[in-house]
């Protein structure tokens, strides 16, 4: 990120502002942190996983090779929450737990430079079961797009039916 | 707004939180640097889209669920449940003030709540980013007895509630940055000698290769005030939840070994300085009749300091961490009843640790 007083320097400072609990933060660098008079700062460079994350996202984008910082999965979308990779590189967050699956390839590499393993090696989740295949609203989905597309309009119209009660019951 | 939650936010505003008052260990190895210690486990409900991308419908229908799982969770012992959007913003950063939920929940505009235990040492944050973030806080450095409460309370409302996961990913939360164990565990340190002698910077780097992240408590970046710091695991993935409280547990005592240090060297080089500035603080804390926020912690902290040194004798600790909690803007605003103007605020913060310091 470029500083945003000089607009030229790589921003290194994050500089806040607080007047009585109302805050501006700005990313400066160095030399326009001194100009603004402010003294020797306790903490001058980023220490938080946030800002190494966008680093991260910016160097996978840069990597990809698209012009204009673009990324050849842009328009690829989370078949559950229409989520697009595009949204994910601007946002830095997922719009649901499918979005990991959707996106589970440049995931794993972000995951991977972030953690410095992309392998989960804590608690596994022994509570309730993965739905099966036949309440997967996520197959059931597919599967309605499939018959749609197949014009099987009796089968689409039962699967979203289906798909109706589990959404019903997830609420 | 519903009386009870008016009463229960106006009590909040008077009183420090349980866990604050409950005493850690003669031996806790925070030595007075570590004031307390938080770890937060990061949920999700399975197949249920994230609360920024839920409509109104949605992260209702989310909060009802977990409110009643939690509600029925005994290891939880939810005292009070406090819907979000009905709070006004001074409200909501009471809650912040009180290291209870975060600004981003906050911050939020979407039906969102948070629900506490008694003592404030279990927190429920509903809708903050993720669906679930279950906090747990204690005095002093105790990330082992922390992390095995909120394990337990994991297990429990796993067993009803079907949690995001994937084999591969681990827990799935809507930031990557902590997605596999879903756990950050913190400890806030106090760093008065480190910052006083210019090391506090080169330190916390050093720190940061322990895999941590710092932030300072009041202000950010450059603007740190008060000498508090929080530092908390940086990485989620790839390693086991006791690796992680193990981590803290090693970069804990790395802190408070460096912090004592830069004492010991005070203490050597500069000792009439250092009680010169301690006594100081003290006299403007008892005698002040106007302390703004930034001050007021410098302050706070320059005593703090002055009682683990044996300088000050008839202070507690204890009081100056309920003081940092209480002389907040929204807890001042609440106490009074009514939104406060900056020197209104000041006049009865210095009243507040007057008469609680005399």
């Amino acid at each position: 990120m470029l500083c945003q007083d000089c607009r030229q320097r790589v921003a290194t400072v994050i500089y806040t502002e607080v007047r009585e609990g109302e805050k501006e933060v700005l990313h400066l660098c160095k030399d326009c942190v001194e100009k603004r008079g402010v003294p020797a700062p306790v903490l001058k460079n980023p220490l938080h996983v946030d800002l190494i994350f966008q680093d991260i996202i910016e160097q996978i984008t840069a990597e990809s090779g698209v012009p204009d910082g673009g990324h050849p999965l842009d328009d690829t979308a989370c078949r559950r929450c229409g989520w697009t990779f595009r949204d994910f590189r601007s946002e830095g967050i997922l719009g649901c737990p499918t979005c990991y699956a959707t996106f589970a390839e440049p995931l794993r590499e972000i995951l991977r430079r972030v953690h410095g393993s992309e392998e989960h090696l804590g608690k596994i989740y022994s509570g309730l079961p993965d739905p099966a295949p036949e309440d997967d609203p996520d197959l059931l989905r597919d599967a309605l797009e499939e018959a749609v597309r197949n014009e099987e309009f009796e089968d689409a119209a039962a699967l979203r039916d289906r798909l109706r009660s589990i959404d019903g019951e997830e609420g | 707004m519903d009386p009870g939650l008016e009463q229960t936010l106006q009590e909040l505003s008077a009183r420090a939180p349980g866990w604050l008052l409950d005493p850690p260990d003669e031996d806790d190895p925070g030595e007075g640097i570590i004031l307390s210690t938080r770890v937060r486990l990061a949920r999700n409900l399975r197949a249920v889209l994230f609360p920024h991308r839920a409509d109104e419908d949605g992260n209702t229908n989310v909060r009802d669920r977990l409110l009643a799982a939690l509600a029925d969770s005994e290891a939880f012992a939810i005292r009070t449940e406090v819907p979000l959007e009905n709070l006004i913003w001074s409200d909501r950063r009471l809650l912040v003030e009180r290291f209870m939920i975060g600004v981003g929940l906050a911050e939020s505009s979407h039906p969102a709540g948070v629900a506490f235990s008694a003592d404030e040492s279990l927190v429920a944050g509903i809708n903050e980013g993720d669906h679930l973030r279950l906090y747990c806080t204690t005095a002093g450095f105790e990330p082992g007895q922390a992390w095995e409460r909120i394990d337990r309370i994991d297990d429990l409302l796993g067993g009803t509630l079907p949690f995001a996961f994937s084999s591969d990913f681990g827990y799935l939360t809507v930031s990557p940055t902590s997605a596999g164990t879903g756990l950050r565990a913190s400890m806030l340190a106090h760093l008065p000698a480190l910052v006083l002698t210019g090391e506090a910077e080169d330190v916390l780097r050093r720190i940061t290769r322990f895999g941590m992240e710092v932030k300072g408590v009041f202000g950010e970046g450059s603007a740190v005030f008060g000498n508090l710091f929080r530092i908390a695991n940086q990485r989620t993935l790839g390693r086991s939840e006791e690796d992680i409280i193990n981590a803290l547990y090693s970069a804990g005592r790395k802190l408070v070994e460096y912090e004592n240090d830069a004492r010991e060297t005070l203490t050597r080089e500069a000792w009439v300085q250092v009680a010169d500035k301690v006594h100081r603080a003290l006299g403007i804390l008892r005698s002040a009749r106007m302390l703004p926020l930034r001050e007021s912690m410098n302050l706070l902290s320059a005593v703090r300091f002055g009682v683990n040194m044996g300088v000050v004798a008839d202070v507690e600790q204890r009081t100056l961490e309920v003081l940092t909690i209480l002389v907040q803007p929204s807890h001042l605003e609440r106490r009074e009843g009514r939104s406060l103007d900056p020197s209104e605020r000041d006049a009865l913060r210095a009243e507040v640790v007057r008469s609680t310091l005399e």
